[in-house]
């Protein structure tokens, strides 16, 4: 959960932050473990 | 995000992050020289944008993922200093921002209290989410 927090999260702070589009979102989740329908951001 | 609107966003975390809780337009406009009505101008359009959430009719920002403004009864906790989280992933999510890995993170009156040191949590917990993640937003405040 913590790595979960702290990948979503990073370069928050930052001014050039960009907010994930629905494909890398969907990476981060994947990246931890989280997938399937309750997951999935297409559609 | 228009450069304006950044640099918007960018002063409402930094405000957050330096523990500031009623963070509005007139601390963003103060803390930031930034014109006032400008500055209101951009918290619409950053709301509509999902980059924050306003408290309902007022300037003030209420979410700023992961800082919150208003006391959800979620914390992070780091070397005696304290923020309002939106909830436990977002606690999580300010000791990994502000606390390089190390702090608390808690809420729900006790029932989550968890300690954070070199990025492991301490005891093993459970998150439970409701709401499907492509619904996160359908109300962000009930997520």
């Amino acid at each position: 959960m913590f790595d979960l927090s702290a990948d979503w999260y990073a370069g928050r702070l930052t001014e050039d932050w960009t907010p994930p589009d629905a494909r890398k979102a969907q990476a981060i989740f994947a990246a931890h473990g989280l997938s399937g329908e309750f997951w999935s951001l297409s559609g | 995000m228009t450069p304006f609107d950044r640099k918007v966003r960018a002063e409402i975390y930094r405000l957050f992050a330096e523990g500031l809780v009623s963070v509005d337009a007139e601390a963003i406009g103060r803390s930031g020289n930034l014109a006032r009505q400008l500055v209101e101008q951009s918290l619409v359009r950053l709301e509509a944008d999902h980059r924050i959430v306003l408290l309902p009719d007022t300037q003030r920002v209420m979410m700023a993922h992961p800082f919150s403004g208003v006391d959800t009864g979620y914390r992070a906790q780091i070397n005696g200093r304290s923020w309002f989280a939106n909830c436990a992933w977002d606690a999580l999510a300010i000791v990994a921002l502000l606390g390089d890995g190390t702090g608390r993170a808690t809420g729900r009156d006790g029932v989550i209290d968890w300690s954070v040191v070199g990025g492991r949590i301490s005891p093993d917990g459970l998150v439970h989410l409701l709401v499907p993640a492509a619904q996160f937003w359908d109300d962000i405040g009930f997520t």
